[in-house]
């Protein structure tokens, strides 16, 4: 357990910047991660040593996200990805940061399938058949959702100042 | 002589990333020696690639970092900041007999919900008789959203709760036993639960669900239609009395 605990913490870095692309709030993405740590520590004992553990929890956090959606949904409440973001503790560094970067807001405009491909082979680095895996999908979907969604980021982002100046 | 190559994004991405064999790869660059539009196309991504890795980098652990601190010294975690994340805690888990799967709903989506439960290859959980399901039960009975109620090796837990159109009060759930995990919706009729929506699909693993079956969760509730999930406190406030009140 000692061990499994460690790991977890060692992966809090890329489950909070995961977690903030599935969200695309920094408070919920703090709030996944916490309730999807929770979960992995409660279930622990099913944890198979030498197996992924990112990629568990990846999942893990994907369905909790999915259940909030539910609930959003249910409420008619717009999913307004940066509101209500002040932080007392240090946070707002980060929370502006989210806000001004150009590349966070054309990833934000992605559909949710092409963010989360994008997060894990552009940003974690990992493999077609990985993402794959952790997806549950085949590494053609994989494919075509990167392509897609690489596609509109380069345009997104080759805009560049035309893109700044039309939001003004 | 070798076919011309087409050097569309996917290709152009599966070269970026790496992922073609050395033979491939000889062939895309050589293609890109001759295709202007491709090779613009490719350092249009990468650059992207680039601006992402920069602006959205991997925030490194700070030492006074709280959710870590409770990690190692396993003290409980508190509650998440808001509602329906407080939840979340364990999967969910059912009473005996019901590791079924489901193989689709049996109504046509043109019709209304019906007001039995939607099962094909698996009898849904029974919620009276001798044979219910109990902890089904006491989650929908006692359970606050999000909260799982364990026993042995299974658990239930609400996901939301909201009145339907019909002036009902219904409840989504979870329920996870023994390597098998379901999802459903249960609708309080005449002082009694009745489960109207049976999904056995679900991973019980934490994997993504299968995409056919979340959508008829989801369809379910959209078609029981009605307001908005409750909020904690009025969901507290209907559990304390029993689910006694009217809908208004």
């Amino acid at each position: 357990m000692p061990e499994f605990r460690r790991e977890l913490v060692e992966l809090l870095p890329r489950l909070r910047r995961f977690a903030s692309v599935l969200t695309r709030s920094h408070d919920d993405a703090e709030d996944v991660v916490q309730a999807a740590v929770e979960r992995a520590l409660r279930h622990a004992d099913s944890w198979q040593q030498g197996t992924r553990l990112d990629s568990w929890l990846y999942r893990i956090m994907q369905n909790l996200w999915r259940d909030e959606l539910r609930a959003h949904r249910r409420r008619a409440e717009p999913l307004d990805s940066h509101a209500d973001i002040a932080g007392a503790d240090g946070r707002d560094v980060t929370i502006r940061h989210i806000q001004t970067s150009e590349a966070r807001q054309a990833l934000d405009e992605l559909p949710e399938e092409q963010r989360m491909v994008i997060v894990l082979v552009v940003l974690d680095g990992m493999s077609y058949q990985e993402t794959a895996s952790i997806l549950e999908v085949p590494v053609g979907t994989v494919m075509s959702r990167l392509a897609r969604g690489r596609a509109k980021l380069a345009a997104s982002l080759g805009e560049g100042p035309q893109r700044m100046r039309a939001a003004k | 002589m070798s076919e011309r190559l087409e050097l569309n994004d996917e290709l152009l991405c599966a070269y970026m990333d790496g992922e073609l064999d050395a033979e491939m790869r000889g062939r895309v660059e050589r293609a890109l020696v001759d295709d202007a539009g491709a090779r613009v196309r490719l350092e249009r991504m990468r650059a992207a690639d680039e601006r992402l890795k920069s602006e959205i980098p991997l925030s490194a652990l700070q030492p006074n970092d709280a959710l870590s601190a409770r990690i190692l010294d396993g003290t409980p975690l508190p509650s998440a900041s808001r509602p329906p994340l407080r939840v979340a805690a364990v999967i969910t888990a059912l009473a005996a007999g019901i590791a079924g799967v489901i193989v689709g709903f049996m109504f046509a989506r043109s019709q209304e919900v019906p007001a039995t439960p939607f099962v094909a290859a698996a009898p849904a959980p029974s919620l009276s008789g001798a044979s219910s399901n109990r902890l089904l039960l006491a989650a929908l009975d006692n359970g606050e959203s999000g909260k799982s109620i364990e026993e042995g090796g299974r658990s239930a837990r609400i996901i939301l709760t909201f009145e339907s159109d019909d002036g009902r009060y219904c409840r989504a759930f979870r329920s996870h036993e023994a390597g098998a995990a379901a999802e459903g919706v249960a609708c309080r009729d005449g002082g009694q639960w009745e489960v109207v929506a049976w999904d056995g699909t679900v991973d019980p693993d934490e994997g993504f669900r299968a995409a056919g079956a979340s959508e008829l969760l989801d369809d379910v509730m959209d078609r029981l239609g009605g307001g908005a999930a409750l909020e904690p406190a009025d969901e507290r406030a209907l559990i304390e009395q029993h689910w006694s009140t009217p809908p208004q």
